[in-house]
């Protein structure tokens, strides 16, 4: 039995909806559509004709061109399948077509999703670095003022937030200023230096924020073992003043919230980033190149200061070793590891030539900033060392 | 093979919905792509709504012939790069300029303006749905003739925002009259051809339909709001509590049946000319469709629960604290495909399930009267639909 060559159809012309009722015939490069009275309605060159997605047995053409809506549909089977013969290209070659097509899509995002990441990774410090000098010292210092107003009304006390201005701690707060007021001098900064003693009992920990806040947390201060000690934590909080590392990671974080909202096609990103709290944008912990350079930063001033420059290694070394205990909170945000120790040991050493930077009466009253005896802490704070 | 309606005899005027589409064949289509769709981090999103219509469209036979859908993923992924080069940045620069107006000048309107970022998407993804219907419409064919949405996605827009606080005063009761004036404009700015479009659905009918769902969620919170409102305040924190865990699970419980009433309501107040339509789907087939899609979900909630406490307890204290930056960007990297891997798993198991089940339901059950209507539609001379929506319609594709 031979294919059919010719047979019905419905046609849409696509000017009107009417239904067509039509023969159809087979031609040697066409197919054409004539009306029941002969009259021709279309002629399909087989080239540009196109099989259209339908249910299984059902066959319905278009044009390849995507503006034309006319439409053939041939409801007979038999006839249907000699179309398609004659269409030449059949399904599976279409569907392979296609398979490839989609395949070389998913590569290509994938790629891109690659880059993406490599941007966020490396596009995004690099932009930030850019951005960094371009931001005025004026606008840093109003956000390190309103980061310090959102500190202080956080803190739950008891007492008030600083430490040195109750009746007794006085003596405490002036050896304070006396060793911030040496560090300040060695190191010269283009900005005034804000310092503070927390009324945190607990926590071991010290940062700088923007605009020359530097908080200590007292918890430090009844942790270290001497003045030298703390000089050289603080030396390294200078390092991310003069750094200015809180701006920088402020502007980072900007950037990979773009990154998200690129990847994830909305601006998801940008919205989480919105809504993070201002402490957790303008405090978040700071790479490990911007650590390292802060250590490096410190281990100068030190020296500047004819100090010890290795006194931030080895307060660190004490702290892993007498913190074993759990990780402390300055530890958690200063990630440690020999590979920083080492750094900071590689540094050629340097004689003191200085005194100790308080007398032995200042430490003293030091220790006694927040009015706590010796020994109790049942005063308040956050608890044992936060996680 | 088969026609319902003789070719070239007089048009009945009633004429009916086939879906024949099998939930195998799709649930294959829908797990072949969620695989790219994780491998792509979802940017493979544009090609699976692409197949998904498709397959839908030309699956769904009326009065005897097929919809067809015309669309080209990549022309939504072009609308999505174009926002993301022009849209992104001005995103990114608009809300750092928020924090710094926040920080530095008004810190007592840090979360209003934190949250003027959040508006200003949600007037965006009123824009885009709009804009969504346009593509979807202008590249649906039905009988060699498209569909095309005129009107303003900005007027769109601002009415739901508009009714949407009308709603919120009333506590929903002007729901059905939001909805039926939010209908119109959509319908009164839709054609088939030339044929335009109506919308004649009294809001009251969804009213009556709904007002016992809405005592039902509603009725007990709002006792027992009235009875905090005269006790003391520890008894008053425990019925606020009682109150929205009962707006939570009476809320869930009804939404199938909502949906459904809403959806009845919506087709039958269609109209071209002098066609209506009517699809009376039982409610309960609904509820069939969502709890297997609960069905599917429990298990897989367990499961992603289970693994993620393990991976908590027991994997991650075994990795030593200073992880070396390689291990840390692949703990980051996994993390991310597994937000990927969720969401697309409860994407497809939605699709798979109340999506089809609701597409079927619909169009297996659905009437058409006066279809002889669309023998006098053409097409619009001039118009090509080949720029219309793409950008919104790339957005709005998340869910496809």
């Amino acid at each position: 039995m031979t294919a059919p060559t010719g047979g019905t159809g419905i046609f849409f012309d696509g000017v009107t909806a009417a239904r067509h009722a039509v023969t159809v015939t087979l031609e040697a490069d066409a197919l054409s559509i004539a009306a029941p009275d002969g009259a021709a309605l279309a002629r399909w060159p087989y080239a540009h004709v196109q099989r259209l997605p339908a249910a299984e047995h059902r066959l319905r053409l278009g044009l390849t061109d995507r503006g034309a809506s006319a439409r053939l549909a041939i409801p007979d089977q038999a006839f249907g399948a000699a179309v398609e013969e004659r269409l030449g290209v059949p399904d599976a070659e279409i569907d392979k077509r296609e398979q490839r097509r989609r395949h070389r899509v998913v590569e290509w995002t994938a790629a891109a999703v690659v880059a993406l990441l490599f941007l966020g990774i490396v596009g995004m410090p690099s932009l930030a670095e850019l951005l960094l000098p371009l931001m005025p010292a004026s606008v840093e210092q109003t956000f390190g003022d309103t980061i310090n107003q959102y500190r202080r009304a956080a803190f739950k006390g008891p007492g008030p937030f600083a430490c040195g201005v109750n009746k007794g701690e006085t003596e405490g707060q002036a050896a304070f200023l006396k060793l911030m007021g040496k560090l300040e001098v060695a190191a010269a900064l283009p900005v005034k230096l804000h310092p503070v003693v927390v009324r945190d009992l607990y926590t071991i920990n010290a940062f700088a924020t923007a605009g020359g806040y530097v908080y200590l947390l007292y918890g430090l201060i009844d942790f270290a073992e001497n003045p030298e000690e703390l000089a050289a934590v603080l030396a390294h909080e200078l390092g991310h003043v003069a750094h200015r590392d809180s701006m920088r990671s402020f502007l980072h974080e900007a950037g990979l919230s773009f990154i998200v909202s690129a990847v994830l096609g909305d601006v998801f990103g940008t919205s989480v980033f919105a809504l993070s709290p201002v402490n957790e944008v303008l405090s978040a912990r700071h790479t490990r190149t911007e650590e390292a350079a802060a250590d490096h930063y410190a281990t100068e001033l030190l020296r500047k200061m004819g100090q010890d420059p290795h006194a931030v290694a080895i307060y660190f070394e004490q702290m892993l070793r007498r913190g074993s205990l759990g990780s402390t909170a300055l530890l958690a945000d200063h990630p440690t590891n020999q590979e920083r120790l080492d750094a900071i040991l590689a540094t050629p050493p340097a004689e003191v030539t200085s005194g100790p930077v308080l007398t032995p009466e200042e430490w003293t009253a030091l220790k006694q900033i927040c009015a706590v005896p010796r020994g109790t802490g049942d005063v308040g704070g956050q608890g044992p060392a936060r996680k | 093979m088969s026609v319902e309606v003789p070719a070239g005899a007089p048009m009945p005027g009633v004429a009916h919905g086939r879906f024949l589409g099998e939930r195998k064949a799709y649930f294959r289509l829908l797990s072949r792509d969620a695989l790219a769709l994780v491998a792509t981090l979802g940017l493979y999103r544009f090609w699976v709504a692409n197949d998904v219509r498709r397959y839908l469209w030309s699956h769904t036979v009326i009065a005897g012939d097929e919809l067809e859908y015309t669309g080209d993923p990549r022309e939504l992924f072009v609308g999505f790069l174009v926002v993301i080069v022009i849209l992104c940045p001005l995103f990114a620069v608009f809300t750092v300029l928020a924090k710094v107006a926040a920080l530095t000048w008004a810190p007592a309107l840090f979360g209003i303006l934190n949250l003027s970022p959040i508006l200003l998407i949600a007037l965006l993804a009123l824009l885009a749905l709009y804009q969504a219907r346009r593509y979807r419409l202008c590249h649906t064919v039905y009988r060699g003739l498209r569909f095309r949405l005129r009107g303003s996605a900005w007027v769109y827009a601002l009415l739901t925002i508009g009714w949407f606080i009308v709603n919120l005063c009333t506590l929903g009761l002007t729901y059905p009259l939001a909805r039926k004036y939010l209908e119109r404009y959509k319908m009164r700015h839709t054609y088939y051809g030339d044929l335009r479009g109506d919308f004649q659905a009294p809001a009251g009918t969804l009213f009556r339909s709904g007002l016992t769902l809405w005592v039902i969620v509603l009725g007990p919170a709002l006792a027992i709001f009235a009875f905090s409102g005269t006790s003391t305040d520890a008894e008053a924190s425990w019925a606020l509590r009682a109150a929205a865990v009962w707006l939570a699970v009476a809320g869930l419980a009804v939404y199938p049946a909502f949906h459904a009433n809403a959806l009845r309501w919506r087709i039958a107040g269609i109209r071209f000319g002098t066609l209506a339509m009517q699809a009376p789907f039982r409610t309960l087939d609904l509820y069939k469709a969502y709890l297997r899609f609960f069905a599917l979900m429990v298990p897989f909630a367990i499961l992603v629960f289970a693994v993620s406490w393990v991976v908590q307890h027991r994997v991650v204290p075994m990795l030593p604290e200073d992880l070396p930056r390689g291990l840390e960007l692949l703990r980051v990297i996994l993390t991310v495909l597994a937000y990927f891997v969720i969401l697309t798993v409860v994407t497809v198991a939605y699709q798979a399930t109340v999506r089809l089940a609701l597409w079927r339901l619909v169009v297996d059950r659905l009437t058409l009267t006066g279809v002889e209507a669309l023998n006098d539609a053409k097409a619009q001379p001039g118009w090509s639909p080949l720029h219309e929506g793409r950008i919104g319609g790339a957005l709005t594709i998340g869910g496809f």
